[in-house]
């Protein structure tokens, strides 16, 4: 709770504050402009704190869709405790805040004309352009696996593509005594915790719905983020529920096929499922790699204090698409990515040098009632390379490391401050606190 | 301090923020940027995250901050102690002076 006084200060230091104090240095010049391609986690808080922070730079944020719906808590969707209305979002507080927003597509990227063309027709001049394009994903690296399968197989990956609805639905449909069976791609992909999230979410669904219903997880990998934790959780609240299968143990699925609802691994074994989920392997959105910044890896490499590319000069590139290890591909770290390409961006057209970063990620994941999970990391560059601070961040601590009481309460908190986290976070990005 | 030339409501927000005579708010937006994600926009709080503005003086607010990093203090931090091991000292007073009382 905060009194008006609090509200008010607060208010001013946190935005206005920065925005009249900033606003001296660059109203000297004409009016930049940045334009943001993508309004996911990188590109709509790239554009808040654009706006934010400098106030006389023209803010344009090129958006496809009118709403936004989060690939976080999408899981809580399956697992049935968020509806899908709840985790979309609108441009409109942004562009209320002076945001240009623009509803088209982007098509293209002249690098020498410093220009986006959109499939209206028209073309947003820039004078320093930040993309946040998001992901692809590969269609047919997993034999059998093309747009059309997946709507047998949903990947409930890519919001836009996909709404998460569509792997509720056939859950729901689901008879119990079923097998849910998931494909879980190789590093590196978008949101390393959330496929382990999205196995507690449908677990704790089947105890409630379809309790004689079983998870099969195939894994690319040979381990995963807070797999320890995930590990624990599960054997207490879902025992004999959930079966996951490392790549040395046969988890890599190399073929599917949606109309039998198989799914085959390296080794040949084939599984059936009631439910199958594949999340295939992903690469930057088209548009990156369209505009050549993307490498070999299809992922784009960036400079380490700015987040250009470091293959199109005047180009930043945030989020998942690009390659910023040993960061995660998370949409925390991506607003953090987000403020830091900005300032580095104006910076740029002021013949400045970037300003010292320090990024920063929390990911909390849901894995029961009251039983949440997080892996916090800081980041800072050492020359060209992103570096983890050493002896910082790290995963919640692990069972035997408290009492009992203690345990209870960490899970708990850690399943509120998530919730505080989701909040927080998005109100921030679409500009609506 | 920077006060010459500035406008009454700059300088007013300069006293409110109160940063250090040689603090860059860009570099405090920034770096408080890891403060906001989960401690509101303004550092208000709320869904079961504690507001973090108006609640410390300075010197507790960098005080408390050490004490997660050290490991001491707060004898079980939830995710504090994780996150605090990834700043520095001058990043601490940089927070505090965003989001510290004035007194």
């Amino acid at each position: 709770m905060t009194g008006p006084t609090l509200t008010r200060r607060a208010a001013l230091a946190g935005t206005a504050g920065l925005a009249a104090l900033a606003a001296p240095r660059v109203r000297a010049q004409t009016a930049a402009r940045i334009v943001i391609v993508g309004g996911g986690f990188g590109g709509a808080s790239a554009a808040r704190f654009a706006r934010d922070a400098f106030p006389d730079v023209e803010v344009t944020l090129v958006e496809r869709a009118r709403s936004f719906t989060t690939c976080p808590y999408g899981n809580l969707v399956l697992g049935g405790t968020r509806r899908i209305e709840q985790i979309t979002f609108t441009y409109d507080a942004l562009a209320r805040r002076g945001v240009r927003v623009v509803h088209d597509d982007a098509v293209a990227v002249d690098p020498q004309a410093r220009g986006v063309r959109l499939a209206g027709g028209t073309t947003v001049p820039y004078d320093r352009l930040i993309m946040s394009p998001g992901i692809d994903l590969r269609w047919g690296a997993i034999e059998g696996y093309t747009e059309a399968a997946a709507e047998r197989m949903p990947h409930g990956w890519v919001p836009s593509l996909q709404p998460i609805t569509v792997l509720e639905r056939q859950l729901r449909e689901m008879p119990d005594g079923g097998t849910f069976v998931m494909a879980i791609p190789d590093n590196p992909f978008r949101c390393p915790p959330g496929p382990y999230e999205r196995i507690s979410m449908v677990a704790q669904y089947f105890k409630r719905a379809k309790p004689r219903s079983k998870i099969l997880a195939l894994d690319s990998k040979g381990g995963f983020s807070k797999q320890p934790l995930f590990m624990e959780a599960w054997a207490e609240l879902y025992p004999g529920m959930i079966e996951w299968v490392s790549a040395s143990n046969d988890g890599k699925v190399m073929k599917v096929d949606p109309q039998a609802l198989t799914l085959t691994t390296e080794f040949g074994q084939v599984h059936r499922a009631a439910v199958a989920n594949v999340i295939p392997p992903q690469m930057a959105a088209k548009i990156a790699r369209d505009a050549g910044l993307a490498n070999q890896s299809g992922w784009c490499p960036v400079r380490a204090r700015s987040f250009e590319s470091a293959q199109v000069p005047g180009i930043h590139v945030i989020g998942d698409a690009s390659i910023a290890a040993p960061m995660p591909k998370s949409g925390y770290v991506a607003s953090t990515h987000a403020r830091q390409a900005v300032a580095a961006a104006v910076a740029a057209l002021r013949g400045q040098e970037p300003p010292d970063p320090v990024y920063f990620n929390t990911c909390y994941s849901h894995v029961g009632p009251d039983y949440g999970i997080s892996i916090v990391g800081t980041y800072r560059a050492d020359g060209d390379r992103f570096v983890e601070v050493p002896n910082s961040g790290g995963i919640s601590p692990r069972n035997e490391t408290m009492t009992p009481e203690r345990r209870a309460e960490q899970r708990r908190l850690e399943a509120l401050y998530a919730d505080g986290w989701y909040e927080s976070l998005t109100r921030q990005m679409f500009g609506l606190s | 301090m920077p006060g010459q030339g500035l406008t009454a409501t700059a300088i007013a927000l300069l006293g409110l923020l109160a940063a250090p005579a040689a603090a860059d708010p860009l570099r405090t937006a920034l770096v408080t940027g890891g403060c906001t994600g989960c401690h509101g926009q303004s550092g208000e709080g709320g869904n079961g995250v504690p507001a973090i503005a108006g609640t410390k003086s300075r010197a507790d607010f960098i005080a408390t901050m050490q004490a997660f990093r050290e490991g001491k203090g707060n004898p079980q931090p939830t995710v504090m102690d994780r996150i605090a091991r990834g700043y520095t000292d001058e990043e601490f007073a940089l927070m505090a002076a965003h989001f510290a009382r004035a007194n």
